[in-house]
C-alpha cells in the first residue's frame, strides 16, 4: 500500500484506484496530522495483516484483523466465508486436500453431502 | 456412490483408504476395532488439529478432537455430543459401505472450519439440524444419527 502513496512536492496523493482523479489524500497538505494518523494505522495494518497470516485459526486472525478495519465488517466477512463454504458443499463444489485437510474447490476428494446434526450435549 | 468409489467390505478396507491419506499420522486395527489419528488443518488459516477416529464394524465412528482442546464444554458447543464426540451427518447419511476416509474425514475437517467460525462470529454456519426433524412418516432424521443402537438396529 505505501507504494500507492505519491507526493509531487507540493501535494500527497492517494488516488482511488476506481476512479483516478479522486484524491483521497486532497486535505493532507492543510491538514498534516490527518497524514500522520494515516501512516500510524497503516503500519499497524501491515503488523495485523501478518499477524493474521501467521495466527492459528480463522478466530484468532478475525481477532486480529478486527483491530485494523473494525469488529462488525470482519465479523461480516467471516459469517460470509462460512456462508460460502456451506455453499459450495451443498452445489457439491467443495473437496478436501487428502495431504493436509484444506478445504477448497480444487481438492482431490470431493466433500459429499451431509448434514451436522445433533449435539449440544446430548448423549449418544 | 460417489463414481469410482468401490464400496467398502471389511475394516482391512477401511484401514487402506485411510492409510492412503498422507495426514494420517497412525492407524491400527485389533480385534476388527479401527483406531485413526490424524492432522487436520481446514483452511490455511486454521489451526492444526489432531483428531481420533475410532470405528467398529457396527457401530457409527466416534470422531473426537484430541488437540487442542475445544473451547467449550460439549454442552454449548454446536453438533458435539456429552462424551465430546462430534457429530457430522444423519443416521441415513453414513453406513459402513461408505469410506471412512472419503466421508467422515473430510466432514471432521468441515466440522472444525465452521467450529472456527462459530468462535470467531457466536454463529454456527455450516447449515445442519439441532433437533429431529418434525415430519410425518419414516424419516431416519427422527433418530440419533450417532447412536449406536440405532445403527445396530438398522444392520
Amino acid at each position: 500500500m505505501p507504494n500507492h502513496i505519491g507526493y509531487d512536492g507540493n501535494s500527497w496523493l492517494v488516488p482511488n484506484p476506481v476512479e483516478p482523479r479522486e484524491n483521497f489524500a486532497d486535505k493532507w497538505s492543510a491538514h498534516p496530522e490527518l497524514a500522520v494518523a494515516f501512516y500510524a494505522w497503516l503500519e499497524r495494518l501491515q503488523e495485523d495483516l501478518q499477524d493474521a497470516r501467521e495466527s492459528e485459526g480463522i478466530d484468532r486472525a478475525v481477532l486480529r484483523l478486527s483491530e485494523s478495519f473494525g469488529e462488525r465488517p470482519i465479523t461480516k466477512a467471516a459469517a460470509r466465508l462460512g456462508e460460502t463454504y456451506r455453499g459450495a458443499r451443498e452445489r457439491g463444489a467443495l473437496a478436501f486436500t487428502a495431504g493436509s485437510g484444506i478445504l477448497s474447490a480444487s481438492g482431490a476428494i470431493p466433500v459429499r453431502h451431509h448434514d451436522f446434526y445433533g449435539g449440544r450435549g446430548r448423549a449418544h | 456412490m460417489e463414481a469410482g468409489v468401490v464400496p467398502i467390505r471389511n475394516q482391512a478396507q477401511q484401514l487402506l483408504g485411510l492409510a492412503t491419506l498422507p495426514l494420517t499420522r497412525s492407524l491400527s486395527l485389533q480385534r476388527s476395532r479401527l483406531s485413526w489419528v490424524g492432522e487436520l488443518q481446514p483452511t490455511p488459516l486454521s489451526e492444526r488439529y489432531t483428531v481420533g477416529i475410532e470405528a467398529t464394524p457396527t457401530h457409527r465412528p466416534r470422531v473426537s478432537v484430541i488437540s487442542p482442546a475445544l473451547v467449550e464444554s460439549a454442552a454449548k458447543l454446536p453438533h458435539v455430543f456429552e462424551d465430546g464426540c462430534l457429530c457430522l451427518c444423519f443416521s441415513w447419511q453414513w453406513d459402513h459401505t461408505k469410506p471412512i476416509a472419503r466421508t467422515i474425514v473430510p466432514w471432521a475437517s468441515e466440522w472444525l472450519l465452521f467450529y472456527e467460525l462459530w468462535k470467531a462470529t457466536g454463529l454456527w454456519l455450516g447449515g445442519g439440524h439441532e433437533e429431529p426433524l418434525d415430519t410425518d412418516g419414516p424419516n431416519p432424521a427422527t433418530t440419533a444419527p450417532c447412536d449406536p443402537d440405532v445403527l445396530l438396529r438398522a444392520v
